[in-house]
């Protein structure tokens, strides 16, 4: 099974909840979405599952449109972030719910109690079966609705943000357990979260939505490596890339990149990229925080320590360069004290840069 | 500012002991963490300390001054919360200088400690904007400056970074740090995300069902975990951890447990000798293991690549070890390193770096 989706539009009144989102996500690969909160994530995930009809564009499953096919018909599996549990039932009751609906194919007494409790020993629940939801944490009650979607013989799945509100090491055991199940199937999934970590960690493609468009689309590393704009270079990687405001002078030494506390010569490649490209002078600079480094007092440019903050095997040293701040991974090992002053060495990694008013990779 | 002393506390609600005889210390102007999962009573404790509930038995100073019997609005102790709780209809400003307003503090006085803090907060552009404009990051740094506005003995931090997103969470919490070493005031944040308290704190308190797990700085706790509780609890993703037994061969020491025999590096032997054939679990972290090719040859566990996750800097690839049923270990790798899911590989321990703690208690030998 194969999803596309064709130019989305979503409109509220006169906000433009998605805009032209055009995506392919191919028999058994998950999608990663990630973008800020009302970055469209959320409707895009009602679009495909069919309770919401969007303004434009087309959802097609192997090449059928199903735009206007009601949810019951779709065969699309969504968790809601919101849950959406029946309050009433219990908690296997909840899970069976999809397998007992009408249009559901008929499943014996005894098949369909076991692929309940195979999910909910998936999730960890299987002592839980007969409470309520009232009676669950938040993160058991996520649990609840994540096996209330795979349990289902989808063609599609929708999880919206599936694993937010569970403790760390849940999340990442079950993210894991998540990934290899739906790799066994056939069906595409979308899978939301606002954590870019995440969805970099299970996707094997992601796309970034922000304010309803897509700013990019691309693998893990790709995303991690080659941000094609500002916007996916603040969400992703922890923590974040330096992004540093300058502009760009060509001289007898070639081009440079210019910041009140820090010149950087640019690479011939990167210059003849850069000067076949627009002609914008701002631009932007992105550093990574582990390739950045504390080095001799030649060569580099002056800064001050502002934090240091120790997280076992590295730590995330900030330090103040002119009037921006500038954070390092370093390796464990070493401490610092606020005020320290240091010397800032750019790493041997290709720079990245940025158009200054458009935020595009140039 | 104050020290805080925290001795012998309990705090029970009817049967169930939310805290069990918790003693822990805090010096002047430093930072501490109660770190745990949700129940761990992390937040009792941090209630007890603001006088919102009252101790069951044991005892709370502030310096030398026991607080027990103080009500909280004369302990002077200021509150960060989790949801800001600010005053929508108010300004930045306004909600800043509402505590000393409350209090009647005259008016040059509550001006020049409201800039004093708008200052500090950088937050001067947005002084007269309400508060509702701003981003949930800008919210808690106004809850902040609320809370310092009083220069309370003690600041508590409850959760305050939980509702913010990946890079404002972060931002955040280094201008928490900063401000907090600022400004010196004694503070306690109590958390359930490890990277916060480590990133943080100066000395670290893990707690779990009510019980201190261990108590210090956050290299201690990742570099010498007291026990296996803490040992999973901090380092992400979590410490592998082997049962087994170590046996003493010619060529080196093994571990041999329900995932097949592992050679251990030769520098981790000497202070492993004398528990040589005992039960025991070794617990060895992601960047301490590395994978070879099934056929090379090399030592190690033989199993399949389960899947791999990119995390930027490096990534993290499970594996399934052959015939175990156990949790899959946690290797990290180089990104440009070439395992995918599905290859055959072996796992073996790169780094002496190990820990050992005793099978039936948990605890660290």
């Amino acid at each position: 099974m194969t999803l596309e989706l064709e130019a989305l539009g979503q409109r509220w009144g006169r906000t433009q909840a998605l805009d032209s989102v055009s995506l392919s996500v191919a028999p058994g690969e998950i999608l990663g979405v990630t973008g800020p909160s009302g970055a469209g994530k959320s409707t895009l995930c009602r679009i495909v599952a069919g309770v919401q009809a969007p303004s434009r564009g087309e959802v097609c499953l192997d090449g059928q449109r199903v735009t206007r096919v009601p949810p019951d018909r779709r065969r699309v599996a969504i968790m809601f972030e919101s849950y959406a549990l029946y309050p009433h039932l219990s908690v296997f009751d909840n899970v069976a719910f999809p397998l007992r609906a009408p249009g559901a194919p008929p499943l014996p007494r005894e098949a369909l109690a076991e692929r309940v409790r195979e999910l909910l020993r998936f999730v960890e629940l299987e002592h839980l079966e007969h409470r309520r939801p009232a009676e669950l944490s938040g993160g058991q009650r996520q649990r609840v609705a994540l096996s209330r979607a795979l349990v289902q013989d989808a063609r599609v799945f929708v999880l919206d943000e599936p694993i937010s509100h569970l403790d760390a090491k849940l999340r990442y055991s079950l993210r894991g357990a998540i990934r290899r199940r739906l790799a066994q199937g056939a069906a595409p999934t979308i899978w939301t979260s606002p954590d870019a970590a995440e969805v970099l960690a299970v996707a094997d493609r992601v796309a970034v939505l922000v304010a309803g468009r897509i700013r990019q689309v691309g693998t893990p590393t790709d995303i991690y490596r080659r941000p094609a704009h500002l916007d996916v270079a603040r969400l992703v990687g922890d923590p974040p890339l330096n992004l540093l405001e300058g502009e760009l002078v060509a001289d007898d030494r070639g081009l440079q990149f210019r910041h009140p506390a820090l010149t950087l010569s640019l690479p011939d490649d990167v210059r003849q990229r850069l000067e076949a490209g627009p002609a914008s002078r701002r631009v932007v600079l992105g550093l990574r925080p582990a390739e950045l480094r504390i080095g001799p007092a030649t060569g580099g440019a002056p800064a001050r320590v502002w934090v240091w903050e120790p997280l076992g095997r590295y730590g995330i040293l900030t330090v103040r360069l002119g009037e921006d701040l500038v954070r390092l991974k370093v390796e464990r090992g070493r401490s610092f004290q606020p005020g320290d002053p240091v010397t800032l060495h750019p790493g041997s990694a290709e720079p990245l840069i940025f158009d200054g008013t458009q935020g595009g990779a140039l | 500012m104050a020290r805080i002393r925290i001795e012998h506390l309990w705090k029970r609600y009817g049967p169930v002991e939310a805290v069990r005889d918790l003693s822990l210390a805090c010096a002047d102007g430093l930072l501490l963490a109660l770190l745990g999962p949700s129940g761990c009573g992390k937040t009792s404790t941090l209630k007890m300390l603001a006088g919102i509930e009252d101790v069951s038995t044991g005892a709370i100073f502030f310096d030398d001054r026991p607080v027990n019997g103080i009500e909280a609005a004369a302990r002077n102790v200021a509150m960060v919360f989790e949801d800001y709780a600010l005053y929508p209809h108010l300004t930045v400003a306004q909600n800043i200088a509402f505590p000393l307003e409350i209090r009647r503090r005259p008016r040059d006085e509550i001006r020049r400690a409201t800039d004093g803090v708008i200052a500090l907060l950088g937050l001067d552009t947005l002084r007269d904007t309400s508060v509702r404009a701003l981003s949930g990051g800008a919210q808690q740094r106004v809850g902040i400056g609320r809370a310092l506005v009083r220069q309370p003995d003690v600041l508590l931090f409850d959760e305050p970074l939980s509702h913010l997103d990946g890079a404002q969470k972060s931002g955040l919490r280094a201008e928490i740090k900063r401000l907090q070493k600022e400004a010196g005031v004694t503070s306690v944040l109590v958390t359930h995300d490890q990277t916060e308290a480590m990133a943080m704190a100066d000395h670290v308190a893990v707690m779990d069902q009510g019980v201190l797990q261990q108590v210090g700085t956050p290299d201690d706790l990742y570099e010498r975990p007291a026990n296996l509780f803490v040992a999973q609890f901090i380092g992400e993703p979590p410490m592998n951890l082997l049962p087994g037994r170590l046996e003493r061969r010619a060529d080196g020491l093994v571990l041999h447990g329900p995932i097949g025999a592992l050679a251990l590096p030769e520098a981790a032997a000497p202070p492993l000798e004398d528990r040589a054939s005992s039960d025991v679990v070794v617990g060895v972290r992601a960047e301490h293991l590395r994978l070879s090719d099934a056929a090379s040859g090399s030592p190690g566990l033989p199993g399949a690549v389960f899947f791999r996750e990119p995390r930027g800097d490096f990534d993290v690839v499970v594996v399934q070890v052959d015939g175990s049923s156990a949790t899959p270990l946690a290797v990290e790798v180089e990104p440009a390193a070439r395992w995918r899911a599905g290859d055959r590989v072996r796992v073996g321990v790169a780094d002496a770096r190990l820990h050992v703690f005793d099978s039936l208690h948990g605890t660290r030998r």
